[in-house]
Parts: structure tokens; sequence; C-alpha cells
């Protein structure tokens, strides 16, 4: 009789799959006026093609560095695609071109492509350009989100001059801050004039980001808050990802929560909100959420291709509670990129699994580079599974 | 000065903003499915690349309504059949007509273009294979992809299609067989380095080749009884954790990983102690199927987040699951000997075998315990 009840349930098991075709529903609007799609505020693509073949250089370099400051701000990947069409024509009319290599570097490096971005900038950086700054500049931030701190150093070094001082400071107080010299470097930072400079909002983005983390880890709460608001008040989707996040290991989901709201679009900041709901036991919403931002991770992860493997391990871990799948996106994450996020959640989901040897490598990594972050240590130290109740 | 200052300042915006928290990237999804020299297309294209493509959005006021792309469904359609060629063996693929009128399909970032097309591949011979040419929106998005899935009477392919790579074959029976090969590997993997399923098997074999009287372990004198007992009992495990891996790694079902990993070191250790002293249940093979159900939950953990469809999707849960029946049958292939020839020492029935138990009983304890309060205390 038992058997007979297994077989059935084996029988009926598959008949939702091969009904996944059918799901697959046409529908047509009841009116013409119906609106189905809302379009990008970006620059219009078509009109941007249909003037590819006239423009001067000058303008196609042009055109792709606006693709990639749009993708890197409106947070779309359509963008840094219409630039990476562009790049092949532009690199064989001109290979040599300082400039053009750089934008490709730029553009491996937005594609997570960070090996092949480190060996163009390698070989432009052999022999002195007008960009050769830039190109130390962009291998130094490349460097250090791989974790790889003395190269990262190095590469700040190059920047000599009295005209580069500001940088050079900003570029080895980031390195500082992950190497054993957080305290300091929160204060080399605070020293940039920034007002003099004349950032535009992304810049004092990156700026308020860049100490919001250093305070974070150093466990100055009222330093890191003010950070990250004012961040986030510059309405950028990373400031906002870093402040709900923060919110949200501050013990406090309903803040996190409103600062989320109205960023359904964004994959990752789905996630964040969908993990808030459900913390907050807001059953409806967060099922519905829940939904969509699966089936949104299903489509990317159907590309077969790597990238936002951070992102995933977070969704796995605190959407599905699947700790096993969480661990295997966080291990392949912290091969590539070594950022204090990335940190936090490999540790999380090794916790979630008492990982031992995954806990051990981190423990070790941290020692060996002098990475502090408070929040961490407690965890770490304590072995104890990280709850946003007891992350203060 | 200002200029480069920004632009360096620009550079080092970078440094935070590795992960776009992002838009979904271009894709379009096509599906073929293949009767004999006829092909059924169907071709969802998200609205927004039309646009780009085709300057839908008439009136420039940033968003699409139907009635803009319904006017437009001619051009779409002969667009878009100059951006794929198919054929089939050496037969040139010819567009037929629609199979039905444009619509809209919801996929998980908006609306996309429905189209339905009939090719005829005239010629063509049963299994030959198909040559593909995707070129949407080459040299305008490098990062555009076109996910294929194709059925046909020889087997299920899915596969990425980027615009710039030129035509490409596809073999159906290959793709899927691959598929289940490789998780076949990753079962037998899977079931030898899970420690804990091994020791709950091997708690249920321990006494497969006795048999219980007098509350006592008397050696079995049958053969054959003792085989029949082995197989009821690998059979029950394995019907058991088959349901529940299928459910789990479909995610039809899904219970937090903690309880499952608890349970099943709970079940090792009731496992451990029904070897001791048979307590509440006579028959073995039923607890094989109980807490097998709950075994299946653990396996399913690494098929759950693969980007796999439907037809890839069986064939690796197929595969897995043949796997870790391979790997169970080679845990029995050793051990089933050792057994039988133990089973007339005295030594075996009122030593080793309830050492061995209380052991295993002792590690599980210390797994239920890492896993309920989540300490660090042994290796699992």
């Amino acid at each position: 009789m038992k058997f007979k009840s297994f077989l059935l349930i084996s029988v009926l098991v598959p008949s939702p799959l091969w009904a996944s075709d059918t799901m697959r529903r046409v529908i047509t609007p009841s009116s013409d006026n119906v609106v189905v799609e809302k379009l990008p505020m970006g620059p219009r693509l078509n009109a941007v093609v249909a003037s590819a073949n006239t423009d001067s250089l000058s303008d196609q370099i042009t055109r792709v560095q606006v693709f990639l400051n749009v993708a890197r701000q409106q947070g779309d990947p359509r963008y840094l695609g219409y630039a990476g069409a562009q790049l092949p024509a532009l690199l064989a009319k001109y290979p040599a071109d300082p400039s053009i290599r750089l934008l490709h570097a730029r553009f491996l490096q937005a594609d997570h492509q960070f090996v092949e971005a480190e060996k163009v900038l390698d070989d432009l950086l052999k022999k002195p350009s007008a960009i050769s700054s830039e190109a130390a500049l962009l291998s130094a931030s490349i460097a250090l989100v791989r974790g790889q701190y003395s190269h990262a150093m190095s590469r700040c070094q190059q920047l000599s001059g009295f005209s580069m001082l500001p940088f050079a400071l900003i570029c080895k107080a980031q390195t500082m801050g992950s190497t054993g010299s957080a305290a300091d470097a929160l204060k080399q930072l605070n020293k940039v004039p920034v007002k003099q400079l004349g950032l535009t909002d992304d810049q004092l983005t990156w700026w308020q980001l860049s100490r919001a983390d250093i305070a974070d880890r150093l466990g100055l709460d009222q330093d890191a808050k003010g950070f990250y608001q004012n961040a986030a008040a510059l309405g950028s989707a990373e400031a906002t990802a870093a402040y709900a996040d923060w919110l949200y290991w501050q013990g406090d989901a309903r803040s996190s929560l409103a600062v989320l709201k109205n960023w359904t679009a964004h994959d990752g900041l789905l996630t964040l909100l969908t993990r808030a709901e459900i913390k907050l036991g807001l059953h409806k919403s967060a099922t519905a959420h829940k939904q969509q931002v699966q089936s949104r991770w299903q489509a990317f992860l159907a590309r077969k291709e790597p990238g936002h493997e951070r992102e995933l391990a977070v969704f796995y871990l605190d959407v599905m509670q699947q700790p096993e799948t969480a661990l295997n996106f966080a291990r392949k994450n912290w091969a590539t990129q070594r950022e204090t996020a990335d940190f936090r959640i490999y540790l999380r989901t090794s916790l979630a699994l008492s990982a031992s040897k995954d806990l051990s490598l981190l423990a070790k990594w941290q020692s060996e580079t002098g990475f502090e972050d408070a929040r961490a240590q407690r965890w770490l130290t304590g072995r104890v599974p990280p709850t946003p109740s007891n992350a203060k | 000065m200002i200029r480069r200052v920004q632009a360096l300042l620009a550079i080092c915006l970078l440094l935070l903003i590795q992960n776009s928290w992002a838009h979904k990237a271009s894709d379009s999804y096509l599906q073929i499915k293949q009767d004999g020299p006829i092909l059924n297309v169907v071709w969802d294209i998200a609205l927004r690349d039309l646009d780009a493509l085709l300057f839908l959005d008439s009136n420039q006021d940033g968003q699409l309504t139907w009635g803009e792309i319904r006017t437009r469904s001619d051009d779409i359609e002969t667009f878009l059949q100059g951006q794929l060629t198919l054929q089939l063996g050496e037969s040139h693929c010819e567009w037929l007509g629609r199979s039905e009128p444009i619509g809209l399909v919801q996929h998980s970032d908006g609306y996309y273009a429905a189209q339905h097309w009939l090719m005829s591949c005239n010629g063509a011979q049963l299994n030959d294979a198909l040559t593909i040419d995707y070129r949407l929106l080459k040299g305008i998005d490098s990062l555009h992809r076109g996910l294929l899935s194709i059925r046909a009477d020889s087997g299920f392919v899915t596969t990425i299609l980027r615009p710039d790579q030129g035509p490409i074959v596809l073999d159906g029976n290959e793709t899927l067989w691959h598929t289940f090969t490789r998780f076949l590997e990753e079962g037998v993997h899977h079931l030898l380095t899970g420690y804990d399923h091994v020791l709950f098997l091997l708690c249920l074999l321990l006494p497969a080749c006795l048999t219980r009287k007098t509350n006592q372990w008397l050696p079995s004198q049958s053969f054959r009884s003792a085989f029949l007992h082995t197989a009821g009992i690998v059979t029950a495990f394995t019907v058991a954790h088959s349901v529940t891996l299928a459910l789990a790694a479909l995610q039809l079902v899904s219970l937090p990983s903690r309880w499952v990993e608890s349970a099943i070191a709970a079940s090792i250790i009731l496992a451990a102690v029904h070897t001791v002293k048979p307590i509440f249940i006579s028959s073995r093979a039923l607890i094989a199927g109980v807490f097998g159900l709950i075994h299946g939950f653990g396996f399913a953990g690494v098929l759950q987040g693969l980007p796999l469809t439907t037809g890839p999707q069986l064939s690796a849960l197929a595969g897995f699951n043949v796997g870790v029946e391979l790997g169970q049958l080679l845990v029995v292939v050793l051990v089933f000997p050792l057994l039988w020839w133990s089973r007339n020492s005295r030594f075996y029935r009122q030593f080793f075998m309830p050492f061995v138990s209380v052991l295993i009983a002792l590690v599980a304890l210390l797994w239920l315990l890492q896993r309920v309060f989540e300490w660090q205390l042994i290796p699992g």
C-alpha cells in the first residue's frame, strides 16, 4: 500500500514541469491606448546608431563614455551592451589609441571581467601617456575590489605630482581602509577638500559611501548613518541599496523597507525589499515579491553567465532560505570580489552551514590583510549565525 | 584642470560600483518545435529592444502603447525575419506565415512582443541537425542573448545564442545525455561524500544478515532472505528520497535547510538506536522509507538554483538520482559481503555492531546539536 502511494506521487510530480510551457500566456490588450512599456530615461539608442557612421572619433568616444556612465547611474546593463557593441570597430580602427583602450578597460571592468581589464591596463601603463593616471586609478580600483591590496597601493603610488595629490590620497586611503588602518583612512578621506574639487552628485555618492563603509566597519554607527543617509539622498541605486542593507542589519527592517519601496525594477534592491518584508511578516507582499524576484534571478541564471553572485547569495540565503545554494554563490563571488559586502555574505552563509573550511579561510584572510569589520568580527568570534536582531 | 580632476574622480567612482544593482540585461526567448520538416517558431522580444531598433514610440512620449505596436506589427515581423536564419540538415527553412497574430507575453521584466511563425524546411531528413544563425541586436548590444529551446522527437535542447557568434549547429540528443551524465557523477559524489546519508544507510544495513529472535540478534540462515531484506531497505530508501528530492529540486516544496539537516541527524540517531535495540517498529525497510523522505530534501541542495529549463532539469534530476543510487549500490556491494561473512561471529553481533552503532549515534548527536544550535563541534 505504501509503495503504491509512493508510485502515485512519483507519477504526479513531473506534471507541473510539462505544464510550464503552456503557462506562457499570450495576451492582446483591450485597447490601443493601453500603455505596455515605459521606456528608460537614457539616450535613445536608435538615434545614436543612425549617426554612428558619420561621427568623428571624439564623438564616438564620447558616445561610448555616455553609455558607460548611464549604465552605471541607472544600473542598466543594456547601456553597457550598447557601449560594448561600439568598441570592436573602434579598437580595430585605432588599435593603439590610449583613450579607446582605456574605454575598453572600463567596459571590461563594468562587465566584471576584471582579469581581462587588468591585462589591458597593464599594457596601457607600460608606456606613459596622457591617460596614464586614469589608467592607474582604474587599475587600483580593480585591485581593491579583488582584494589585491599591495597591487592597489603600487598603482596609487604611480599617481605622482602636485596635481595628482588629492587622488593619490583618496587611492591610498581606500587601500589603507582595507588593510588594518581603517581609522586613519577615514580621517584621510574626511580631509579631502570635496567642495574645492567641485564634485558632481555621482562623485559625492562615491565619497559618502566610501566613508560610510569604513565607519560601518569601525562600528561608528552614528557616522555611518549620516554618511549613508547623505549618499542615499542623492538618489542612486547603489547608495539606496547600501543604506537599506545597513538599516536592515541595524534591526530596522521597517526603515529599510521604506527606503526600498520605489526600487522594484532592480533585481538586487527587490531582493532586499523582499527580505525586509519577510522580516516584518508582511506575508502577502513578501510572497508576491518573492515570486517576482525569483523569476528575475532565474532569467539571469538562464543566460549561464557569471556576475551578480553576491546578490544571488543574498537572495538564496535570506529570501529562499537555501544556505547550500547561497554558499555556492558566495564562494564563487569571493573568488573574484572581496569588498565588505562580499566578506559579510560569505561569512553569513558559512556560519549558516557551520562550514569550517570556509570560516577558516575567511579568518586567515582577515588576519593576513588586517581587514577590520567590527560587526563581522562579532559573528566570527561568537560563531553565531547573524540575524538583524543581534547585528548591532 | 577641473575637467581632468573630474575625469579622475569619475574613475574613482568605480571603486564602489562594481555591482550594478541591475535591471535585467537584454534577452529574447526563442522556442522552436520541430514536427518533421515543419518548424513552429515562437519568439518573444522585449518591447524596449524593438523600440530601440524600429522607433516604435511614434509620439516620443517615453512610453509604448499597444496601438503603437499593433500598427507596426508587419514592420516588426519583416525586420525579425531578417534576424534569424534556420537550416535543417542541408535544407534552408522558408517562412510560411504567422500561426498566430502578434500578441504580448509577460516575462520577469515586463511585456515582450510574441511572434508565432511556421517555417518549412523541405527535403530535411529525420534527425537532421538544426543550424541557426541568430543576429538580433548584432553590433548594437554586445550583452544581448537569445535563450533558445528546441523540442523535437529526438529530444530537447536549450542553448544560449550570441548575436555575434555566427551560425551554430545543434544536436539535441547529445546535450540532454551530457546533462544526464554530468549530474550522474554529481549524484555519486554527493552520496559518497555526504557522510550522514552513508551512516544512515550503514545503520540500517548492519543487521541485514541477522534476524531478531527472543530479544537477540541471530545469524540469518538464508542468503536469499538476507539479500531480499537488504534490497528492501535500499529500495524503500531510494523510492522515498527520490520523491522528496524531486519535490525539493523542482522547488515545489521548500523546507528550511536547518530543519532538514537536523532531522537527518536525528534520523541517524534513531536508526543507530534501532540497530542496538529495535524499540518501536520491526521493519527497517519502513524506517528507511520514512526517513528517506527527509534525506531526499538533503540531497536536493545540489540541484536547486541551477539555470535549467524543463528538459535539462528533468535530465539533471534523473541523472542525479541515478548517481545517488549507484553510490548507494557501491556502499551495499562493499558492505554486504562483509556482513554476510560476519553474521556467524558472536563478536560481531554482541560487540562490534552495537559499538559501531553507538559510535554513529554519538557522531549524529554532535551533528544534531551543531545543526540545531549552530555550534561548530565536528566537520559535517
